[in-house]
């Protein structure tokens, strides 16, 4: 009876244990400080709260520049450099924030994330037909109105990178032929429109966190508080670690693994490319995009940021007496940003001649994601996310 | 008092005749008919707080692949709309069991309303829904619609003052029997050496109000460890003696109101503290019911109650109560990790378990693709079944199954499982390397890898 005789097993030893108390050091025997509102507060600090007024500022700056590159075009100069270096930008530092973001930026389902950012939506037959409406009427035209997939920084990317005059429909949309010439000037209106609902949705989203604005900053480093409303200091630090999944589906799954048919895509092509799920495959830049959220994964996780080092789950991890834990996973994101940076800058092209670089970003990508969602709640005791607070027993 | 009245003194030599004599003794009715009337008002509230939870969206509207039982594959939910309807019928359904009302057929049809619910997607299995259907099961066939409801109102000749004494007696086997084995499930080390999971959980809740700063000491984690341990194993005990009843009733009220505090278990201590009433005298209620009948002076014999079958499946469902929980004594491993034996036995609140699960899908030609369990699962079904190698066998079927369908022929479909349990380094639950579509989940579970031997986590408490 296996349950009998593991009962006397505990108890035997148990009895020692009982009286003497617990004087295995084990391997956590060092006492660390460990203090979850100041992660809070430092990750809102030097990691959240500049990552968004930096997107803000590259949003608006983007929407400044694409100002500029329509006077340009209607004045009968095309250079589309200086606007696409700026939405270059502006796309680097929302993938920054996207691969980390929490709280605003999620809430509603990811409304203002989508609109700010929608990919993986894209509706470049819409968008097409949106280009015709806001050239011929623009008073007809309402960003606000528009589908997710027919606006954000993917749609801006679509307009100012891809220069094909054929629309992405199956049949042109009516009036489309007749733009001519003037098809570059029509996409760089509906750009800027475009440019400036995503400048103001990044400036709401910085507004958010700033202490005169909605003060998310506070909601989670005095959560547990009369302050805040969030309940408890573990809600807040669950919602903290939600962001750190975004590297399992948008990340693992969807930009490394769909991509390039390591995983069931919706092209159904196994062990080849499909291109259609590449991100920025109008602007190729999705190996700086993988690049850029991995190093944001690594400072939420280790709480290293560009300017300032302070407690994140790396030193949760160590404070709940599993060091090892943190270094160990600290060590698989710098393995997967070392396999990204030896990526060819095109990420098309990797996916052309060098797929066993992408599979190997992949397998060193999950190799992290399959501590994140094991151990790595285990000992914090935390959910994963989108998970339904249910019953147990 | 009424047991005193009708304790027979006559009885025939002999153990078995002796017991059997005892057993038919009448009792007064007074106590089941009150856990009739608890159990549908506990029933209700618990129903009504899962109408407006959000969680019928959540379990039956969002998956798009549900988990059976075997043999209850033809088991779908309704829509989401009929869900709802579905709950609220049981929530009348439960008032009406309370009411005494139509018994012999509301109740039946509570239980098979419950256990619809559970049986739609395995992932829903909770130990206290199991013990409402058991509970519910039981008193459709016992006489508790024979006082204080309406079928006895309506129906003079149906009305009891006594049951025999072996029907009390079922009531108090069912819910000891949750308790015993749920003690013994707690006799195996990580519980009584490691405090774990208590240790995890709690270290998690150190922003408990006054509490909470203890929460993460290791030799609290202990103290509750094996108090939960003493608590459970002998509580049956303390509550069988008439000295010791009430003070462990009391004790027991306690245990379940901290532990309804701390972890999300739903109804259950509310199940548990009414249900363990049934320790106490048959006639415990008359003493709060004003106006409530006084005992009869003279004691009508009990009805015969069951019939020849009834007592033998009774009597088999004794037998299975005991056996389910300690079936995972016969497959080898620790049933935490590979849940041989798992459900329907008791094992409350024993690990904690986190994992990532990847299917990976090998074509005739070599090819791979990996299917990551979202594409079918939502997060809650995704976590229950990274721990249960039994649920992931299921999807891995399935996905045998959509290849086959896309045209993809004879596939391999194996499972890459990373798998923490009570906080260890994570390790592969499922052996890699077998094909998941040639296995049957008959017998012990080879295709499972063997249970790590590290020891679980020593979490550190804060200074």
């Amino acid at each position: 009876m296996q349950s009998s005789r593991s009962v006397l097993v505990a108890l035997v030893p148990l009895a020692g244990a009982a009286c003497g108390g617990d004087t295995d050091p084990g391997p956590d025997a060092a006492d660390i400080a460990f203090d979850r509102r100041a992660m809070l507060a430092h990750l809102a600090d030097h990691l959240w709260i500049p990552t968004y007024e930096q997107a803000a500022t590259d949003a608006a700056a983007l929407k400044t520049a694409l100002d500029a590159r329509c006077a340009a075009l209607d004045g009968g100069t095309d250079d589309p450099a200086a606007a696409r270096a700026a939405w270059g930008a502006a796309i680097d530092a929302w993938e920054y924030a996207d691969a980390i973001s929490i709280g605003p930026t999620s809430a509603e389902d990811n409304k203002l994330r989508n609109r700010i950012y929608a990919w993986p939506l894209l509706a470049p037959c819409t968008i097409d037909g949106d280009v015709v409406t806001r050239w011929n009427t623009p008073a007809s035209y309402d960003v606000a109105t528009r589908l997710d997939n027919a606006r954000s920084l993917a749609a801006i990317e679509y307009l100012l990178f891809n220069t094909s005059a054929t629309s992405g429909c199956p049949i042109a949309p009516a009036g489309w032929d007749a733009l001519g010439p003037d098809l570059p000037r029509a996409r760089c209106a509906l750009a800027a429109s475009i440019a400036a609902d995503v400048a103001a949705q990044t400036e709401a989203l910085a507004a958010a966190w700033r202490p005169a604005g909605g003060n998310y900053r506070d909601q989670l480093a005095l959560a547990g508080t009369s302050a805040s409303a969030i309940a408890t200091e573990r809600e807040a630090v669950n919602m903290a670690s939600d962001g750190l999944f975004y590297v399992d589906r948008m990340v693992k799954d969807m930009k490394i693994g769909e991509s390039a048919g390591i995983v069931m895509n919706a092209c159904g092509t196994i062990e080849e490319p499909c291109l259609r799920e590449v991100e920025h495959r109008y602007a190729d830049r999705a190996t700086a995009a993988i690049r850029i959220n991995l190093r944001a994964l690594r400072a939420a996780f280790t709480g290293t940021t560009a300017t300032a080092d302070g407690p994140s789950f790396d030193d949760y991890l160590t404070a709940a007496g599993a060091p090892e834990v943190g270094a160990r996973m600290t060590g698989e994101i710098d393995a997967a940003i070392a396999l990204a940076d030896a990526l060819p800058e095109s990420f098309l092209t990797a996916l052309a001649s060098d797929r066993a670089a992408v599979v190997a970003l992949h397998a060193a990508t999950r190799t992290f994601t399959n501590d994140l969602k094991s151990q790595f709640l285990t000992v914090l005791g935390l959910d994963i996310p989108a998970d339904v607070a249910g019953d147990n027993d | 008092m009424l047991s005193a009245v009708a304790d027979d003194r006559r009885l025939a030599p002999g153990l078995w005749p002796r017991v059997a004599a005892h057993a038919r003794r009448p009792v007064d009715i007074a106590s089941l008919a009150a856990f009739r009337i608890i159990f549908g008002l506990v029933m209700f509230a618990g129903i009504v707080r899962f109408l407006f939870t959000g969680w019928i969206e959540a379990m039956y509207g969002q998956p798009r692949f549900f988990f059976h039982y075997p043999g209850f594959d033809w088991v779908e939910p309704w829509s989401v709309t009929g869900m709802y309807v579905h709950y609220g019928v049981l929530a009348g359904l439960a008032l009406a069991i309370a009411a005494g009302a139509w018994h012999r057929v509301v109740t039946p049809l509570f239980v098979l309303g419950f256990a619809y619910t559970q049986l739609v997607d395995v992932t829903n299995y909770l130990n206290h829904h199991y013990l409402v259907v058991l509970l519910g099961a039981l008193l459709a066939v016992l006489p508790a619609h024979r006082a204080w409801s309406v079928d006895a109102w309506r129906d003079p000749s149906l009305r009891a003052d006594t049951i025999p004494a072996w029907v009390v007696w079922l009531l108090r086997f069912q819910v000891g029997v949750v308790y015993v084995f749920a003690g013994l499930a707690k006799a195996q080390p990580d519980w009584l050496l490691h405090a774990q999971p208590l240790n995890v959980w709690m270290s998690a809740r150190t922003d408990t109000p006054l509490v909470g700063p203890w929460l993460d000491e290791r030799w609290l984690a202990y103290a509750m460890s094996w108090g939960g341990f003493v608590f459970d194993t002998t509580i049956v005990l303390w509550l069988s003696f008439r000295r010791t009843r009430l003070p462990a009733y009391l004790v027991l009220c306690g245990f379940h109101a901290a532990v309804g505090y701390f972890f999300n278990i739903g109804m259950f201590p509310f199940i548990m503290t009414t249900s363990a009433l049934v320790f106490f005298a048959p006639s415990w209620p008359r003493r709060f019911v004003r106006r409530a009948p006084a005992p009869p002076a003279a004691i009508r014999p009990a009805p015969r109650v069951a019939g020849r079958v009834l007592g033998l499946v009774l009597a088999a469902h004794v037998v299975l109560q005991v056996a389910l929980p300690l079936r995972h004594l016969a497959y080898p491993g620790p049933v935490a990790w590979n849940e041989d034996g798992m459900r329907f036995a008791w094992q409350v609140m024993v690990r904690e378990k986190h994992g990532a699960v990847t299917f990976v899908v090998r074509f005739p030609d070599g090819r791979r693709l990996e299917v990551p369990p979202h594409r079918y699962l939502t997060a809650r079904q995704e976590r229950e079944m990274a721990g249960q190698p039994d649920l992931v066998l299921q999807l891995a079927r399935h996905i045998e199954r959509e290849m086959r369908a896309a045209g993809h022929g004879d596939v391999a479909v194996h499972a890459e499982t990373w798998v923490s349990l009570n906080g260890r380094a994570p390790g592969p639950m499922i052996d890699p390397e077998v094909d998941l579509t040639r296995v049957r989940d008959l017998g012990p579970r080879d295709w499972v890898s063997p249970a790590p031997s590290t020891d679980p986590i020593h979490l550190r408490a804060r200074p």
